[in-house]
């Protein structure tokens, strides 16, 4: 079974990479990551001084965090597309008439999608990276006004590895939400809208909720961690919000969202009668 | 003789309409087998039930001597299928199609891959973008898609579909060469009588969900001897000799001269000398067969 599912993964990222809309997003995600660690300073009205540079992780969180946000598009568009494509195209039929079972290719697109997630996320991590070590300092926080250390390198650096680490699952889910809108229909046009149109509308009701509400819902994660990190950068805030670290919410609503998700999807599409 | 494909009672139902409707089919080893019907009699429903593409309302399928549930990749490995319409990624090229395909059916050399589209005659054009093909060179891929696997039974639905003469004749020698040489069994699924007389040695016919027919091709074709073409003089007299006498369905003259009498073969020798008996000159004398169109719409 594990030699059935590699091979329809190596077969995913054959037709993955062969796409063209893969590498337009990374040009934009190229582009546009490193541009939202120049405006956002421009924009907020912050300024470097003689005393005080921009610090490279509050950067990295300004661009990290724009770049991850065309990422999850990208990724939802990618898995809204993985099984309604199939269907779009009629290739479905050609796919499930060979040696595999339903359930083989259903994991063989869930690891794909990871895999995809892993991908942009880590191209958005690098080109950030790079373009904040680059643009800024990679040392301390310091306090504008009584010219103390705020935040040693470590400290801050240790800040923007939970960040990161807190983001990336809320990312993942995402995706699965892409996979799961894949199943409802068969034509890859409408589950890209569909996938994207309840993403933004989970954004904006996510926007209208008290902050209890709010961390119920796996889309509230990946910004929350981001936004964190760019005030522990910027020295306006000190701490996390205890009631998320306690009980490792960044962690299970993401993961009780994929649980939900997944079933879901898989007994919709083995269910399936394939008529494409 | 094995049975590679059978059915017992193969149904299914959409709401109240019956596509399909108890199908015991039988394929042997070796089989080419035609699956004719006009479009709409369920043989694409059939073939989707057959591939556990689609779910039978209630039914058995028996592959290779096996429940095709109980062992369904070890059945699928020796299955290669073109299901309706051809399906490919438009954006690339059909070696790298077929190498997706190579991938996910396993034990399958890189090497197939250009030996079966130059079989197919795709060899030329094999490493151009599919979405730039012609209807014809797509229709080739499909079945190139469908033999990629050396299947032992291959199931191909329409497979001249958008085909030229010459490339209809060309996947014609195709599948009886495979067929001959290698001992593959097709099931053809058409409803083109025509070409499936050209081409398959057996036949299911459906009609409205139901098989009717299933047999050896030349069974059926003797089926379809319903009758006697003379050419004889007097041709007035043979008329008025035939009409009316026992076992003589019907007697009528065709436009080129001959005259047309419907009868049991078994009174062909009878018709004969009674014509010849009552001073009639019998210059030719064939037996007339229906077409299998004429003879499936007499079902």
């Amino acid at each position: 079974m594990m030699t059935r599912i590699t091979r329809l993964m190596a077969a995913e990222f054959i037709k993955l990479f062969a796409q063209p809309f893969l590498y337009i997003s990374l040009i934009v995600l190229l582009l546009l990551t490193p541009l939202f660690e120049v405006a956002v300073p421009l924009v907020s009205g912050q300024k470097e001084t003689v005393w005080r540079s921009f610090n490279s992780v509050q950067l990295f969180a300004y661009g990290f965090k724009s770049g991850l946000k065309v990422a999850t598009y990208v990724l939802l568009v990618f898995s809204s597309m993985m099984f309604a494509g199939e269907f779009d195209r009629g290739t479905i039929k050609n796919l499930l008439t060979r040696p595999i079972t339903r359930l083989e290719f259903f994991v063989a697109k869930c690891l794909t999608v990871t895999g995809l997630a892993l991908l942009l996320f880590g191209f958005v991590f690098f080109v950030g990276s790079v373009a904040a070590l680059w643009r800024g300092d990679v040392g301390p926080v310091w306090d504008d006004s009584s010219y103390l250390i705020q935040r040693s390198t470590e400290e801050i650096l240790s800040h923007a590895r939970k960040a990161v680490f807190m983001s990336f699952l809320s990312f993942l889910a995402a995706g699965f939400l892409g996979i799961l809108v894949s199943n409802f229909t068969e034509s890859s046009g409408y589950a890209v809208s569909i996938g994207t149109g309840l993403f933004i509308t989970g954004e904006l009701v996510t926007g209208m909720l008290t902050d209890r509400s709010k961390q119920k819902i796996f889309l509230y994660y990946a910004p929350y961690a981001l936004e964190k990190l760019s005030q522990l950068g910027e020295g306006t805030t000190t701490r996390w919000d205890p009631d998320i670290d306690a009980s490792h919410l960044y962690l299970l609503v993401p993961l009780v969202t994929i649980a939900v998700f997944l079933p879901l999807a898989f007994s919709i599409f083995r269910s399936r009668n394939i008529s494409a | 003789m094995v049975a590679v494909l059978q059915t017992e009672g193969l149904t299914k139902q959409f709401g109240s309409f019956k596509a399909v409707q108890d199908l015991n089919l039988e394929v042997q080893e070796g089989d080419l087998y035609g699956f004719l019907g006009p479009n709409g009699s369920g043989k694409t429903t059939s073939m989707r039930m057959i591939l556990r593409l689609i779910r039978p309302t209630s039914g058995r399928i028996l592959m290779f001597g096996e429940e095709v549930g109980a062992n369904f990749i070890g059945i699928m490995q020796k299955v290669g299928a073109l299901v309706e319409l051809p399906a490919y990624y438009p954006y690339l090229s059909a070696v790298t199609n077929l190498e997706i395909l190579r991938l996910i059916s396993g034990g399958v050399p890189q090497s197939r891959i250009p030996e079966i589209l130059h079989l197919v005659g795709l060899g030329p054009r094999m490493h151009d973008r599919v979405g730039a093909y012609s209807q014809g060179m797509r229709q080739r891929l499909g079945i190139a898609m469908a033999l990629l696997a050396k299947p032992r039974l291959v199931f191909l639905d329409e497979p001249t579909n958008g085909l030229d003469p010459e490339g209809i004749n060309h996947i014609r020698e195709v599948i009886q060469e495979l067929n001959r040489k290698d001992g593959v069994t097709f099931v053809i699924s058409s409803h083109l009588l025509h070409e499936v007389e050209l081409t398959c040695t057996r036949i299911g016919m459906l009609k409205q969900g139901k098989l009717i027919v299933q047999d050896r091709l030349d069974t059926v074709i003797a089926r379809t001897v319903d009758g006697l073409k003379i050419a004889c003089a007097p041709r007035a007299k043979a008329v008025e000799l035939l009409r009316g006498r026992d076992g003589i369905r019907e007697v009528r003259e065709e436009a080129s001269g001959h005259l047309r009498v419907v009868c049991d073969p078994a009174r062909f020798a009878e018709v004969n000398a009674f014509l010849v008996g009552n001073g009639v000159t019998v210059s030719e004398l064939t037996p007339a067969r229906k077409t299998l169109e004429e003879f499936f719409l007499s079902q």
